[in-house]
């Protein structure tokens, strides 16, 4: 079966056909006002390319900055009530904190700091106060001005990884309250590291669900009028996998930075190299970026959504502005030039492959990849040459064609425990779990290595631990 | 202040007002001077700006300026960053301690003091000075991060650490009595376990007169500084010309090794550019705390040993250390009083768990090797979940 990808982006619509990992097609369209016709223009284009049929593609996954177009028009975004459980322990820093005033205008529709929450052993901080959070839900379902608008919940607790109880029952509270159709979201379904950057991108999921829905209904019309409706649609997440639309369609945050890591993945396809560093070129700036083993090396370090500060799984790349049309900074060729050893110097045995002529590759993609073609090529004496292979500027929507499925868990656990084995099973069974509802066929998955980071302060030696199984994704029997 | 810290600020008047745009400066002062520690500095910048909107700007005062009975109250909070990022607390903990110093020694604090400049430690009294409405001394207890509450020029001038006073982030308070300074270290950090890995916490309360001669002048102000330095384009060479800080490498983190029993590991950076040739170590817990090259001690705790990425221009913890990356290491002298025999005893490597005196009394070349004990071997318990049933 052949898989469609598809790469929504600010001025350009993007699609390729793959055929397992050999890419048949690709064609670009500018976008304009009318985004949808610009989609419909680059699915036609493509399957004419390729002399493809509606009827023979199984998949389709569409990467989209749908998210940074609703956080840049803020009418768009969907207003949220924020219940914080951990209060007052929690109360220095009030929620959206630090966000860009205009999209916390047009977000913030209150919010609530209510006792209760865990600490890292998973003990109660405090009995979950369910008297104020029914008197605060109650607020919001008899509200007191004229019109009731649609309002979600956002729900954080501390230390949420280690026991999501609190959040789990703030939620049925607040479905009693406010009836199931209301859109609840709660932190732990997010993860990450940190209660104010788990919020922060728990808040910005509930505000773009209503906009994710609209784009995912749009995008199903629009299939169905190409003779596309029978294959699966499926969304880039932020690591550069692809997850079914009905399991993305809850998580919209899980997309709004997809493009990096998705490239990273149609970099690696376009080179025919599993290790090696992209150069991804736009408009504005310049991504550097190792790719290891076929997809882009991971960070969960600080990130910015629209300003927002978040801590998620994505692409660890090296992001420059590109030097303005008045004059470029002193230094942009030299943090270059940083960022690439860094990047190369992160390819996995990258001194030995290197030196033995195995195939290390430095491809360069991105809209704007021809114009760097030679400050890249004289940047490091005895780099590897740059390729720029065909097809380089659709690079995201290739990695789309071809991305395979992820599920991840994690838990923060004692070095040295004697139950290690066990735990590790269990996390194992809920990667997989989490794989197979992010659409991936269950006969396909298999498990990658651990990941063991340290943790630091802790007299007991303790561990992040983190497993991850990946699968392909399921296509549609042919039609 | 030291003529360390006089050339350092050379022409720059002392800080004395720190609003929502200065403490952001600040924040990243204190990251360089969490010498690769000192936990997460951003929620305590969210807190602190948070304070400041509420409550107005903070004064920062010199201790010469305050009268010589006035009550300093050092304050800082104890326990693991990793519970930090999750509990961050009332931001009423400064009020607490201050409304606890009156009712336990009769008398109220005048003037807030961080325990500790670098990391989180240097932010949070920024916010509970906001809260109270007193003034912040410019000056610290140790001129950097350390792991140890005890590691302080409190300790070196005998400043009686009782009574240690703890609240933590429910409210709950204790006042620990003890003489035994590791003993009263021992009991904060279990209070601390208990109220789930994280309380604040004000020890050493002393007067002017005293804080004159036991504390780190003009800390605040050189945190300050060197975040100025960092804001400009080319933060490396402007802290090389505006402080006294030495660039030991700029180069590629080439290989990185952790151990678990004690947590320790070391981490080599080939040189690049001007470098290349050059190798360097670095010896890692919590901080960054030894610098070698071919076995020659370039830095050492007590000075602070920084990394700043290539690309990003920002301070990177011993934590975030990766292989390949592109940074430069600095080595910013530690404060004099660090350098007497009690000095190198408290907060030397030989603290640290390693063989290997400090290169300001010894210059011969030394081997390194891993500690078999740590710092906390002495004050285990920092963090002490509950084990599960091993079932």
């Amino acid at each position: 079966m052949i898989r469609l990808g598809i790469d929504v982006g600010m001025h350009n619509v993007h699609a390729a056909l793959a055929d397992g990992q050999s890419v048949l097609a690709a064609a670009q369209v500018e976008a304009h006002d009318d985004r949808m016709r610009a989609i419909a223009t680059a699915i036609t284009d493509v399957l004419r390319a390729a002399g493809s049929v509606p009827a023979e593609i199984g998949a389709i996954v569409v990467g989209t900055a749908f998210a940074s177009n609703a956080l840049a028009d803020t009418p768009d975004l969907g207003r949220v009530a924020v219940v914080r459980i951990g209060g007052p322990s929690t109360a220095a820093i009030r929620p959206m904190a630090g966000w860009p005033n205009r999209v916390a205008e047009r977000i913030d529709a209150g919010s609530v700091l209510i006792d209760g929450g865990f600490d890292l052993s998973a003990r109660p901080i405090a009995p979950l106060d369910e008297r104020a959070l029914i008197d605060f839900f109650s607020g919001l379902a008899n509200p007191t001005g004229a019109l009731a608008e649609r309002v979600g919940v956002a729900i954080s607790s501390t230390f949420s990884e280690m026991s999501p109880a609190h959040e789990l029952r703030a939620r049925e509270l607040g479905r009693q309250r406010l009836g199931p159709a209301t859109r609840i979201v709660t932190s732990h379904e997010i993860g990450g590291v940190g209660l104010i950057d788990r919020e922060n991108a728990t808040v910005l999921n509930a505000a773009l669900m209503d906009a994710m829905d609209a784009f995912l209904m749009s995008i199903r019309l629009l299939l169905e009028e190409l003779d596309l409706g029978h294959a699966v649609l499926a969304c880039s997440h932020n690591d550069g996998s692809a997850m079914v639309a009905e399991y993305a369609q809850g998580l919209p945050v899980f997309t709004v930075a997809s493009a990096t890591a998705t490239a990273a993945r149609g970099a690696s396809v376009l080179s025919g190299r599993s290790d090696g560093v992209m150069v991804h070129t736009s408009d504005s700036e310049v991504e550097v970026c190792t790719i290891t083993g076929g997809s882009a090396a991971e960070t969960m370090l600080e990130a910015s959504i629209s300003g927002v500060r978040v801590r998620h799984r994505s692409a660890h790349a090296m992001r420059l502005a590109r030097p303005g049309a008045d004059g470029a900074p002193v230094d942009f060729s030299l943090r270059l030039r940083a960022a690439l050893q860094e990047a190369l110097s992160q390819v996995p045995r990258f001194e030995t492959a290197f030196q033995k002529d195995q195939p290390v590759a430095l491809v360069s993609v991105g809209e704007a990849h021809a114009q760097f073609e030679r400050l890249l090529g004289s940047l490091i004496p005895g780099m590897p040459t740059p390729q720029h292979p065909q097809f380089a500027e659709s690079a995201t929507a290739i990695g789309a064609a071809c991305a395979p499925v992820h599920g991840t868990a994690e838990a923060i656990v004692e070095l040295g425990r004697e139950d290690s084995t066990k735990l590790h099973a269990q996390l194992e069974l809920r990667a997989r779990r989490q794989a197979i509802r992010a659409g991936a066929d269950p006969s396909s998955i298999r498990m990658l290595e651990a990941v063991e980071t340290p943790l630091s302060y802790f007299s007991e030696p303790m561990a992040r631990f983190s497993v991850r199984a990946v699968g392909s994704l399921i296509e549609a029997a042919p039609a | 202040m030291s003529d360390e810290n006089r050339r350092e600020h050379g022409d720059t008047a002392p800080l004395t007002l720190i609003d929502t745009a200065a403490v952001h400066t600040l924040s990243l002062g204190c990251a360089v001077l969490g010498a690769g520690g000192g936990g997460s500095i951003r929620n305590g910048l969210l807190a602190a700006q948070q304070a400041i909107q509420a409550s107005g700007p903070v004064r920062v005062v010199q201790l010469s300026d305050l009268p010589d009975d006035a009550l300093i109250m050092p304050c800082a909070s104890l326990g693991a960053p990793l519970v930090a990022d999750e509990i961050v607390g009332d931001g009423n903990e400064g009020s607490r301690l201050a409304r606890l110093v009156r009712e336990h020694t009769g008398r109220a604090p005048d003037a807030l003091m961080p325990s500790e400049i670098g990391g989180i430690n240097g932010l949070l009294p920024v916010v509970w000075a906001a809260q109270t409405g007193l003034p912040l001394v410019d000056a610290d207890g140790m001129g950097r991060a350390f792991s140890r509450m005890v590691q302080v020029t409190m300790e070196l001038a005998g400043v009686p650490v009782s009574p240690c006073i703890i609240t933590d982030h429910r409210g709950h308070s204790s006042v620990l009595r003890h003489d035994e300074n590791e003993w009263v270290e021992r009991a904060a950090l279990a209070i601390a376990s208990a109220s789930g890995g994280l309380v604040s916490t004000t020890e050493y309360l002393m007067t002017a007169a005293a804080a004159r001669k036991a504390t780190i002048l003009g800390s605040i102000t050189r945190a300050f500084l060197i975040g100025k330095a960092l804001a400009q384009s080319d933060p490396v060479e402007t802290l090389l010309r505006s402080t006294s800080a030495k660039r030991l490498i700029t180069g590629t983190v080439a290989e990185i090794r952790w151990q678990s029993e004690p947590r320790a590991g070391a981490a080599t950076i080939d040189g690049v550019g001007a470098d290349r040739g050059r190798s360097v170590r670095i010896e890692l817990q919590d901080d960054i705390l030894i610098a070698t090259e071919h076995g020659r001690v370039l830095a050492a705790v007590p000075d602070v040993i920084a990394a700043l990425g290539t690309v990003t221009t920002r301070p990177i913890t011993a934590e975030q250390l990766r292989l390949g990356q592109q940074l430069s290491l600095l080595a910013l002298s530690a404060d004099p009083i660090w350098f007497s025999e009690a000095g190198l005893r408290l907060v030397g490597p030989k603290a640290y768990g390693y063989d290997l005196a400090h290169p300001h009394s010894l210059a011969t070349t030394v081997a390194v090797t891993p500690p078999t004990t740590g710092p906390r071997a002495a004050v285990a318990g920092l963090i002490s979940p509950p084990r599960r049933s091993k079932a």
